[in-house]
């Protein structure tokens, strides 16, 4: 009866309103959030400077705009790579590298090697950057020209008199950025409200439990622990793929370094640029799960390479052309994990083939980075691929 | 720019009404018209192409052919509709001709080329117009194609918008042309319907234009206009695109080879249903809603299609603006061009019925597949629809048909009616979303238990209830004409039976309550503020 009375009461409340001024109070709130956004313009597009960041991992659509910010907020490291090493914060990078103190991940889905040339060719000569991690992924067999749809190149190419620009911001609202915005405006560093509650890609929380069958809030009470086994399905089709493409996963792949352009037409020119300046450079593989290059040849496999075909060659052309490349470089080093067989032999490493899931294979990898104890030469490379490819052919699963 | 992107809602519209009213209110209706063209190319240009990085030079391109194309037209109208050119009838049959190949050509030529050389190439086909498709291209093609057809037939309503001055005075007749020149300009590249329709008739519009309130500033056009778009956009927004999600991921591991779950093909197939339903519904409420912003009230293009007891209810709700097009100028002379043949030829019994209405109606059912794209399974969509009509007309004509009409009641034949309709236009509908034929199979060899369950994907509790509460709203809730009947929200397209359960008969009016239920729609809608999922019926 109360409930009755008080809710009378509150509807009758709403005749002293018209019709329009109730219709319409969200589009008036929501259009001041909006204006508001424009204004404070918190990516620096058009009239916003760049913003400060603080040392939290940023989502993971956010960071791809925050090279101004990278290049002028004193990071002594930056890590860039793609949606395998999107999920090394700041804090393990910290943890690993002794002399660096202000690191950070500017890491986004599929890097390709033109927009990879344009990050790296300003990361070079930003001052205060004593090293940069480049973590090479398949992604980059692909042509000099191919720009990954993830980073947004035109916005470091606005102007304040250019109307694209302004369309550019005006299209860009959404409540993430909302967010930012008025915390920048709070605070004066560019955050978000849940910035700190997920230091996992967004995309792996979703798709974890679609491949491993474990929700995402046991897994993360679980730190990187998978108790549940996989769903049989994958498990079978991962089987499947190694029954059939045994004989060929290690076909050739008759590709040179010509047509693997961006180990000399990106890596090699930063290397040396950043060598000038002084900028120690580490390369390294993200090892993917030996099963990877069977369920890649499978036409039900989801992974998208620019050739079908003999992939674990393509990629090991991919690893020699860099290593040639890089070679000789001052201050560069090359590593790789592939042969760490309990790494990569192990699925449950991995929430699906290529993306680590465990924390503690992130810090493994970090450390011997910095340690440069997993070092690929032109000396040592036939050694190592040879190790690679005998594991990979006679590979067994075991689940 | 699309109707639920932030910068059209708060930016663009807000902008366009304040200078329409204001043009309108000092400077007449033509002001407020001309306020209408240009804003409407000023949102043509930056979507005039799909995707998301287009060239700017094809968005210059694209703009250019559409402004080509209302000029052209509005040339070969004014010619059609003159009085001095009204007894050159071979000249006019000529320039009418002209016009209609220009029109369907350019047509073909940007929609279809590279579709048959992909058809007839495979997948590596070189496209012949690198542009790619310019938006609205099939809508504002058809809107000038009726013109045409209007003017050539000297339309009374039609005339009126060509209509010249009578004085010998050039000033005066320059003035006419420019005046008509703004009106058809303004209907065709009138934003609300430039893209994805729906379509409409000059002679429904011009007499809007013409009425000494247009352009004056009313508050009942704002409230309905308002409670239009909310409705609309919360179910673009809110439901179809959720309603989308499920679908995509059980359509894209067919696509990509797989099979899966029966539960899981169904959940596909349902959820695609829904989320055509209510994007392209929703854009057509929205479309209403911002021209009644103008104080336009446009056809009606949805009417409860899913309640459908058959085929023909289907046609007769679903895309109407569409259908009655193609029933105008397709279905019908073909029609009375058999009739008139088996008449000749002295035909009858199943040979009549071949030429004057089993093929006119797979031509028009054929053509309307080829109006969503020239791809297979658009193709076996519109045979499939196309016989599933003759079936169903066929059957209703039959002595048995009459035998179980008196044997039943209108409910139950309307309730068996209804299940029948709606498996077979899931069924149909999926074929429609696959991306090709092998596609659809595996679709179907899952819905029937026979898939694996490829990836495993878990299957969700929270998207089956979404998919009952969307098809409750479905099948128990008003539509959005219904709710807002008493004010007449829009031109009357078919005369359809209401099919709304009475005591969910709820009638919208202009007071604090309903504004309030406004408001609840907008504020759920704009969570979803900066998602840019395109709507569906823009790829066609």
């Amino acid at each position: 009866m109360k409930l009755r009375i008080l809710t009378l009461r509150s509807f009758s409340l709403l005749r002293h309103f018209s019709f329009l001024s109730v219709a319409l109070l969200p589009f008036f709130v929501v259009g001041i959030i909006y204006w508001s956004y424009i204004f404070i313009d918190p990516y620096g597009l058009i009239w916003g400077a760049p913003p400060r960041l603080n040392d939290k991992p940023y989502p993971d659509n956010v960071r791809a705009r925050l090279l101004r910010a990278v290049e002028t907020e004193n990071f002594d490291m930056v890590l860039i790579g793609g949606s395998t090493v999107m999920s090394i914060t700041p804090a393990m990078m910290k943890a690993s590298f002794d002399e660096i103190s202000r690191p950070f991940n500017f890491s986004y889905g599929v890097p390709l090697p033109a927009d990879l040339k344009y990050i790296l060719g300003r990361l070079a000569k930003t001052k205060n950057i004593k090293r940069i991690i480049v973590a090479v992924d398949y992604s980059l067999v692909s042509p000099l020209d191919q720009m990954s749809v993830f980073f947004p190149i035109k916005n470091y190419t606005s102007s304040q008199f250019n109307p694209q620009s302004w369309f550019r911001l005006a299209r860009s609202f959404n409540w993430q950025n909302a967010d930012g915005a008025l915390n920048l405006l709070r605070t004066g560093t560019l955050s978000f409200s849940w910035q700190n509650s997920n230091e996992w890609p967004e995309f792996m929380r979703r798709e974890l439990t679609a491949f491993t069958g474990v929700e995402w809030s046991d897994f993360a009470h679980g730190e990187g622990d998978i108790s549940n086994p996989r769903p049989s399905a994958v498990q079978s089709r991962f089987r499947d793929a190694v029954d059939r493409y045994r004989d060929i996963v290690d076909a050739p792949a008759g590709i040179g370094c010509t047509e693997v352009p961006a180990a000399t037409h990106v890596l090699r020119p930063f290397a040396q640029e950043a060598a000038r300046h002084g900028i120690k450079v580490d390369a390294f593989f993200p090892p993917y799960a030996t099963v990877a290059y069977y369920d890649w040849l499978s036409p039900k496999s989801f992974l998208a390479l620019p050739r079908r075909t003999a992939i674990f060659d393509q990629l090991l052309t991919l690893k020699r052309c860099v290593v040639e490349a890089l070679d000789g470089i001052p201050n560069v080093a090359v590593s790789a994990f592939d042969n760490e067989d309990w790494i990569t032999s192990n699925i449950y490493t991995y929430y699906d083939t290529s993306h680590i899931i465990r924390k503690s294979v992130y810090r493994y990898i970090l450390e011997k980075i910095e340690a440069r104890s997993h070092v690929l030469t032109v000396t040592n490379f036939n050694e190592f691929e040879s190790r690679f490819r005998n594991r990979v052919r006679n590979y067994t699963p075991d689940f | 720019m699309l109707f639920v992107e932030s910068h059209f809602i708060f930016i663009f519209l807000p902008i366009v009404i304040a200078l329409f009213y204001l043009a309108g209110t000092l400077s007449g209706k033509y002001a407020a018209l001309t306020v209408i063209c240009l804003s409407s190319v000023v949102f043509y240009f930056p979507n005039s192409i799909a995707g998301d990085n287009p060239n700017i030079s094809h968005l210059v391109l694209a703009t250019s052919l559409l402004l080509a194309s209302v000029a052209i037209n509005f040339a070969i109208a004014c010619y059609l509709t003159d009085e001095g050119t009204k007894s050159h009838t071979t000249a006019r049959k000529a320039v009418f001709t002209i016009g209609m190949t220009l029109n369907f050509g350019a047509l073909a030529l940007f929609k279809y080329t590279n579709e048959f050389l992909k058809l007839a190439e495979g997948t590596n086909y070189a496209p012949l117009i690198a542009i790619g498709i310019p938006a609205g291209i099939s809508f504002y093609t058809f809107h000038q194609a009726v013109v045409l057809s209007d003017c050539y037939n000297r339309k009374s309503e039609t005339l009126e918008v060509f209509k010249r001055s009578a004085s010998d005075d050039v000033i005066s007749r320059l003035k006419a042309y420019l005046r008509s020149a703004i009106s058809y300009g303004a209907f065709i590249l009138l934003f609300p319907q430039l893209v994805i329709g729906p379509i409409s008739y000059l002679a429904e519009i011009a007499p809007q234009y013409l009425k000494r309130s247009f352009g004056k500033l009313r508050r009942i056009d704002i409230a309905i206009g308002t409670t239009l778009f909310a409705i609309g956009f919360f179910k673009k927004v809110v439901i179809a695109d959720y309603l989308g999600g499920i679908a995509d991921s059980g359509f894209s591991t067919a696509a990509a080879g797989g099979t899966m779950a029966a539960a899981r093909a169904w959940q596909a197939a349902l959820a695609y249903y829904g989320q055509l339903y209510f994007d392209f519904s929703g854009y057509s409420d929205m479309a209403v809603g911002i021209a009644r912003l103008f104080g336009l009230r446009f056809p009606n293009n949805f009417d409860s299609p899913l309640r459908a007891v058959g085929i023909a209810d289907f046609y007769q709700r679903w895309h109407m603006t569409l259908t009655r097009v193609i029933a105008k100028f397709l279905f019908t002379p073909l029609s009375l061009w058999g009739t008139r043949f088996a008449a000749d030829r002295v035909l009858s019994g199943w040979k009549r019925k071949t030429v004057a209405l089993w093929i006119p109606l797979w031509l028009n059912f054929f053509v309307i597949a080829l109006w969503h794209g020239a791809t297979s399974t658009f193709f076996l969509f519109g045979l499939v629809h196309g016989s599933w009509y003759i079936l169903e007309t066929e059957i209703k004509g039959a002595k048995l048909w009459r035998r179980y009409k008196r044997a039943t009641s209108e409910r139950q034949r309307q309730i068996f009616g209804q299940f029948i309709a709606t498996i077979g236009l899931i069924l149909t509908f999926a074929l429609f979303r696959s991306s090709d034929l092998p596609s659809f199979a595996r679709l179907l060899t899952s819905m029937i238990g026979r898939g694996e369950d490829g990836v495993a994907l878990p299957i969700s509790s929270l998207d089956w209830a979404v998919i009952a509460a969307s098809f409750a709203i479905v099948w128990l809730l008003p539509n959005a004409y219904e709710l807002l009947g008493r004010y007449r929200p829009n031109i009357k397209t078919f005369t359809n039976v209401t099919m709304t359960p009475w005591w969910f008969r709820f009638e919208w009016r202009p007071t604090p309550c309903w504004g309030l239920f406004v408001a609840v729609l907008l504020a759920i809608a704009f969570v979803k503020l900066g998602t840019k999922i395109p709507f569906l019926y823009g790829q066609f």
